[in-house]
This record gives structure tokens, sequence and C-alpha cells, in this order.
């Protein structure tokens, strides 16, 4: 992008919620733009929202009887010539106006750009104004349709316990963007990030050419990665005991009928929290005495006993009390770190219940802390990072709520926010889906996942559907309560981005003016 | 009306007629040159026209610039005895069917009228710098401006650099009413000598091939009948004894430039290049490929677009005499006697693009 405006065409109407431009002859416009239109007192800010086909004819009928004719003409010896294709017909683009800039200020547009005013590609000094809302934690460069200009973009530190969501059809870029934002964290400090993986992509690319979190040069301080597994990078084994496991974080893996569930609740009133120990080791006769009181059918309890033994199956649980990672990582998180807890080669319960327990200790941890003012103000915010969110954050009644759930409804208020990874936003309960602040939007290929979303964003993202749907991979639009509107980017490429950090260039990267919240 | 009928009367009558025209035989005298037809001096029409007559342009050659000129003009306001038009020219010039330069005349406000002192030929020629002969004749006044500013843009054509290879008249090729006809054969003559052929375009034509049927249907006919595409010609004129090939004297066209998508239009060419007319309408062809305007010369149409005065212009302009007379003390309610008319309100229901047909814009 030069410093010298770009011509793209003039504003020709028509209201305050829609802006028509008629394209400048050598202009293309491109879906999702940004243009300026106005004076130096009073620059408005244009986004392309929609193009269209335009032609001066008054007859509506113009171009299909011009088709008509060149068909016609093909067909004939000599073909055609379209005179003055330019002033002919062009470009109509549809914008909404995302606001202007006073004085380097932005505001929202309660007035509009005078009709036919220029509407230019803006320069780089016009386009500084994002630098202010461009985030703490980026995770790319701003984007103006195809355009790449040289600002960093993401969202605020503040804004990670108010949840964020990651939505984007298969190969549009999810992955590498949670990469560029685990790194982005480690190289920021003040902000906790648990990710579980459950397909090994995140250490080490899972993938030949692909770069994983360890490649990242702050890796070594920042990084702390658990695995069920044995990995070749430097790991600690994820192990979890008996006393970690809440009858709340079964409900969200198993079906229960409601005897079984009182059961459970009566061998918790009984045992404490070492019911489920106790489930595995006493044969059932000795828990129906136990629990007499309340006559539970055999069956019920051996229904019980059967998944307790299931549980303890897994190398990843433990009924020796001492045996527990869940300190160290809610340390780490407390440090600022990145930790990253690997459950590759698990699936259905057997990943989601490490996440269940660890995710409801981090919860509880800070929930305690906050009791302490003093302490809590220097905690730093963590989130927690879960793919395929739509499987615990579905349609939630009554005794479905689970403890990702509760996070998303009571965890910004413990500095606990959760960062939703999903390919389906339509299969997330709506109410839990309003709780997403940040939104970073990929493409997404289902008009009904599209849909869902433009109800959630705080900027009116009604009339970008259409963006949404072209968004290459990688490309973004990235919606925040920082944001005076959906923030257009293209997320790095991991590998490469990677490849050009070190110490020093991090450094400048964090020298980033801090976002006015009292803005909006 | 002893018989009161709804209905129509007279369809099938008229229909027949009207077919019968089309299959009369060549009945006319020749036409010499009068102000009816259009015909220049020297010109007469060759009353044996027949298909063998008929030529297809298949020279190519190409030409590089061209420059069409076209005039526009209408009456803004209409009372008994008096009325003011409007008129304005465009001239455009292609360089390789690419648009490179583009002129538009003010719009001459014209008032006329029997005994009406009317200066506007005056002030025109001050400003075109082109001498008119005074012109005691109120009626026709609008048209007579308009084929000046036109004139004018030709003779202006002339002095481009660098020259365009054909200057494309709209209407046919004769000197305006006002203008001495030799300035206007002086601008063929330097034309020629300056390698540029001035032609004239019309869209429609007045020449008869019998008393009752247009010579352009029966060349049309023709043109049927072989049923082949391509461009076709048919030279319609001849000289008038005595006179020879010269560049101030006309020869006169029916062609088609894009057989079987567009209708036959008349071309006055300087005969001079009588020996060159395959060439030329070729390349006159290889212009009127628009799909939107099949066989009609591209450059005229865009120059048509830029000259013509559409109704809300013609609205614009005639609420603004209004204003300013009103502003001289004359009463609303009597200027609006002077030029309204009750149609106005009888057709107030008819959107005005209904209307706009009735209007003449050239």
């Amino acid at each position: 992008m030069s410093n010298l405006p770009e011509y793209k065409g003039r504003i020709i109407g028509r209201s305050i919620s829609e802006i028509f431009i008629r394209s400048h002859p050598d202009a293309n416009l491109v879906m999702g733009e940004i243009l300026t239109a106005g004076d130096s007192n009073i620059l408005y800010f244009l986004r392309v929202v929609d193009i269209l086909y335009g032609f001066e004819a008054g007859n509506p009928s113009w171009a299909l009887n011009l088709a008509g004719a060149m068909m016609e003409m093909e067909s004939a010896e000599r073909g055609f010539q379209l005179f003055d294709k330019e002033q002919r017909n062009f470009e109509v683009g549809k914008c909404v106006i995302l606001g202007f800039t006073r004085d380097g200020e932005f505001k929202r547009a309660k007035s509009l750009p005078p009709l036919f005013s220029q509407a230019s590609v803006p320069t780089i000094e016009q386009f500084s104004f994002i630098k202010k809302y461009a985030g703490d934690i980026t995770v790319g460069k701003l984007r103006s349709g195809d355009e790449v200009l040289d600002f960093r973009v993401g969202m605020g530190k503040n804004f990670i316990p108010s949840h964020t969501g990651i939505f984007a059809t298969t190969g549009m870029g999810k992955s590498n963007l949670m990469k560029c934002l685990a790194s982005s964290v480690m190289e920021s400090d003040g902000v906790g990030m648990l990710i579980f993986d459950p397909h090994g992509e995140y250490i080490d690319g899972g993938e030949e050419k692909k770069k994983g979190l360890v490649n990242h040069p702050c890796s070594y301080s920042k990084l702390t990665v658990f695995s069920h597994r044995n990995l070749s990078h430097t790991h600690s084994k994820l192990r979890l005991n008996h006393r970690e496991i809440n009858i709340e974080d079964l409900i969200l893996l198993f079906d229960f009928s409601q005897a079984q569930l009182e059961a459970a609740y009566a061998l918790y009133n009984r045992y404490g929290a070492d019911w489920l120990k106790q489930l595995d080791e006493l044969s059932i006769d000795e828990i129906t005495e136990e629990i007499s009181s309340s006559k539970f059918h055999e069956t019920t309890i051996s229904v019980l006993q059967r998944r307790a033994k299931q549980i303890f199956s897994q190398k990843t649980f433990h009924k020796d009390e001492k045996v527990s990672v869940t300190k160290k990582i809610i340390k780490e998180l407390k440090l600022g770190n990145v930790v990253l807890i690997d459950l590759s080669g698990l699936s259905g319960w057997r990943e989601l219940l490490p996440a269940a327990a660890i995710a409801r200790q981090i919860l509880d941890s800070y929930h305690n802390e906050f009791r302490n003012p003093g302490s809590f103000k220097t905690l730093p915010n963590v989130t927690i990072v879960l793919e395929e969110a739509q499987r615990v954050l579905g349609q939630l009644t009554g005794t479905k709520e689970n403890i990702f759930s509760r996070i998303c409804r009571e965890g910004r208020k413990f500095k606990v926010g959760l960062t939703a990874i999903t390919q389906q936003p339509k299969l997330i309960d709506e109410e839990i889906l309003s709780q997403f602040n940040t939104l970073f939007i990929l493409g997404l290929a289902d008009e009904r996942d599209r849909n869902i979303l433009r109800s959630l964003a705080r900027q009116d993202i009604r009339e970008l559907t259409r963006e949404i749907q072209m968004l290459q991979p990688g490309e973004a639009l990235i919606s925040s309560p920082q944001t005076p509107f959906a923030i257009p980017a293209i997320i790095d490429l991991y590998e490469e981005y990677i490849s050009t950090q070190n110490a020093d260039n991090i450094k400048s990267k964090n020298e980033i003016p801090s976002p006015d919240e009292g803005f909006f | 009306m002893r018989n009161p009928s709804t209905g129509v009367l007279g369809l099938q009558e008229t229909a027949q007629l009207i077919a019968s025209l089309f299959h009369q035989e060549r009945s006319i005298a020749p036409q010499e040159p009068d102000e009816e037809h259009n015909l220049p001096e020297g010109v007469t029409i060759n009353p044996d026209i027949s298909p063998q007559n008929l030529r297809e342009a298949k020279e190519s050659r190409k030409f590089k610039l061209i420059t069409a000129i076209d005039g526009g003009s209408s009456t803004l306001l209409k009372s008994a005895g008096f009325q003011v038009g409007v008129a304005r020219a465009a001239s455009v010039t292609y360089e390789n069917l690419k648009l490179t330069d583009s002129v538009t005349t003010p719009e001459w406000i014209i008032p006329s009228g029997e005994g009406i002192p009317i200066d506007t030929l005056k002030r025109l020629s001050d400003v075109i710098e082109i001498e008119i002969d005074p012109d005691p004749v109120w009626k026709g006044q609008t048209d007579k401006c308009r084929q000046i500013l036109e004139f004018a843009l030709m003779n202006d054509s002339l002095k481009q650099t660098p020259n365009p290879d054909f200057i494309l008249i709209d209407g046919s090729l004769k000197p305006p009413d006002s203008v001495n006809p030799d300035l206007f054969n002086n601008c063929l003559r330097k034309a020629h000598r300056n390698g540029i052929v001035i032609m004239g375009v019309s869209k429609s034509s007045s020449l008869l091939w019998s008393e009752n049927c247009p010579l352009i249907s029966k060349f049309t006919q023709m043109l049927r009948e072989k049923n082949k595409g391509g461009i076709w010609y048919l030279r319609i004129s001849d000289l008038v004894k005595g006179y020879s090939p010269d560049a101030h004297l006309i020869d006169i066209y029916l062609v088609n430039l894009y057989n079987g998508l567009a209708p036959a239009l008349r071309l006055d060419i300087p005969s001079i290049y009588r020996k060159e007319a395959d060439q030329i309408i070729s390349g006159l062809g290889a212009v009127s490929i628009d799909p939107e305007f099949p066989g009609y010369p591209y450059p005229l149409a865009a120059a048509h677009r830029k000259t013509r005065i559409l109704p809300p212009r013609k609205t614009q302009l005639a609420q603004s005499i209004k204003d300013m007379v009103i502003s001289l003390g004359i009463d609303k309610q009597i200027l609006h006697s002077a030029f309204s008319d009750y149609h106005d309100i009888l057709n107030a229901d008819v959107p005005a693009e209904f209307l706009a047909i009735e209007n003449d814009i050239f």
C-alpha cells in the first residue's frame, strides 16, 4: 500500500446504514476492504460488504438485452466489441460506515459522508488509529480486502476472562490461529493459558514441516507440557488422583439415571472426596451396606462401580492422593505461562474427564483467591482452551450444566475465561455463546453457523456474512469489545512467524499502546 | 353517430395497404437536390436502383482516429407565437477504439417568435467565430442553432492534432441553414487535403423507392433476399450532369453495417472518395460492432448520449427561465397561462418516461 490514497470511486447514495459507491474505471472493489471518504477534518471509514454490477442505462433489462446481442453477434462472423466498457458497466460497492476519525479519534458515525465524495484506500497514516485497538495479544496483521497492512492486530489481555470463540470450518486455520495466540501469550506477561490438545498438534505441529509451541523461542521459560504418553520433547506425565474427580465432572461425560446420580451423591456424602476410590475398591455388598439408609438397588451401584473401574484403568488417574499435577498446572498459569496438556490418543470421556477436573480446580483456585483482593489483583488472567467445544457446551438443560458452562457464566469475575474452538458454533448453547466477547471468525461454510454469529458479535456484523463466507484460509474477522468494528486480519503463518522471532523483536512487538478501554 | 361502437376500425385494411407498399415497382422520378430530402448540391438520386448494384464491403483498412459529432435540441417553452428552445452539440474522439477526447458545447437557450428580434445567431456567430447569415425566419431557430454548433465542432475537429481519419456527422452532409455553403464546402476540401474523410450518417431517410415506399425499406428487402451477413452498401446517387467527383460533392449510399442485426443507414461521403467507398464503409463497419448498437457507428452513439437533452434537464431549464421571468415582476399565474397546456393536467397520471416519447429528443 502506498502513501498516496488510491482512488476507488465516488459515493452515490444512499443511507447511513448502507453507502453505495460507483467504482472508478481503473479500480476493482474487493469484499471486506476498508475505504475512506470525506476530508481531512472528518474522515469516514467504510467497509465494502457487497459488490454489485452497475450500469448507467435506465433500462433495467439493459444487461439482459446486451448479453443476448453479444451471443447473437458471436454467432455471426464479426463478433463484437463493447466500447467504453469501463464507463458503461462498472462495479457498485455496498458499504457500511464503520465510523469516522476527527483529530485522530475514532468515533461511531451519526452522520453521512457527502454525496459524491471520493472513496479511497486509506493511507498508512489514516489507518494509524487502529493501533489503539489492536490488542496486546496479537495474532496477525490488519487486512483490508486482499491488502495486508503493517499493523499487528489481535485481542486485549483484559478481555481474556470475557471468553473467546474461535470459529472456523476445517482447513481455515483454527490450529494455526491457536498456535499464534499461544505464542503471543508466551511473548507477553500477565496471561496464563491452558490448552487441552486432543490431536497432539500444538506440541510439535503434529506433522512434518509443521512447527509446534515447543519450537517457539520462549517455550523454554514459558511453556509447560503434560502428557499421558511418552513424548520426545520435555514434558511431565499427566496424573490426577481420585480426589480430583467430582460427580459434576462425571455428569458431563456419562449418562446417569436419577437413581445412579442419587447413589453417587450418597457415596459422596458417606466418603467425601474419597467416594470414587471407595466405589472402586469396595464390593457391591459393602457399598450397599454403607449407604443402606438410601436403599439403592445393587444394579445401580454396579453401574457406578463399573465406571469407577473404567476410570482407574486409565494411567492418568491414580488412587494415591499425593499423585497430581494440577497444583503445578495452576502454579504455571498463575505465573502467566502457557500449559499444554496433550490428550492425543484419548477419546470421549477419557479425554474430557482430565480436562473437566483440571478446569474445575483452576476455577476453584481463582475463586478462593478472589476472597483475598490483594493477592487476587496480582493474578494474571487465565484462559482455558477447549477444542471441539460444542461437545461440552451444547444445548444445556438441568443437570447437564458442567464446569465449562460454569466457567462461561461465572469465570469472568474470577479472571478465568474459556477459549472455545469449534467448527459448528450453531451447536453451542445460545446463552453460552452470548458469553463470548471476543470472536475470531475464520471462514465458515455453513450458513447456519454464520447466522448464529451475526447476533453475537458486539459490532454489527450482520452485513459481514458474505465476507465470512468468502474468507480464505488464514483470513479472519476479529470482533471484540475493545475494537470499534470487526477487524479484518490475516493471521500469521505460525511456522513463518516463529522463524523470524528472536528475543529482540519479541520485546519490540510487545510495546503496543494499551487500548482505550473506556472508549465504548 | 348513428351506430356508436367500441373497438378499432380499419386495422385489416391498413395492414393490407402497408404490405402492398413494399411490392410497389420503382415509380419515382429522379430526385433532384432539394431541401425536403436533404440532397446536397450536384446530387441526384439514381432512378435505376437494383439488387445487382449491391456491394459487399470487404476491403479492410484500419482507421485509427475517429471523431463523431452530434447535436441535441429541444423545445423548452411554447406558447402561441413564441417559443424557447435549447441546443447543444458534442464531439467525441476515439483512438484505437478508446475514448481519448470529448467536447460538449454550452447549452444555448434560443427564444424565437414572429416579429421578435432574434440575436441568438449573432451571439452564436461571435462565440464560435463563424460567419452566420442573418435569418429572418423564426421557425426552426433551435434546430438551426444545433446545426451551427455541430458545424462549429466539425470545423474545430479539422484542427485536431493528429488529424482524425474519419469525422462522422449525425445526419446528411450538407451546409447548415444560415451558414454560407462555401464555408461548409471549404471545410470538406480542407478535410480532404488533410486526409480526413467527413461522413454524414443518417438514422432515417425520407428518400423514396416509390410514391409511398421508403427507399431504405427496399434496400433492406434486397438484403434480406440475399440473406447474408457482412457489410453491404448501395450507392444511390449520381452526380448531376456536368459535375465530377470532388471533395465538396457528395455521394449518397445506403449501408447496412451489420446485416441481419441492424437497420440500414444513409451514408453521405464526398464523391472524391467514390473509389475508396469499399474501404471506408468497411472501416466504418469496424466501429459498428457494439452489442448495444449493432450496425451503428459507436462513436456517434456516444456523441448522441453526450448531447441529448432528456426530459429532467428540459424541466430544469424551463423552470429556471420561468423563475427568472417571475423575478422580473411577471405574475406566476400570468406566466403559467402563457406556457401551460391542459394536456399536462390531462396526462398527469402518465409516468414522465412515457410522455418523453412525444418529445423531440435529438
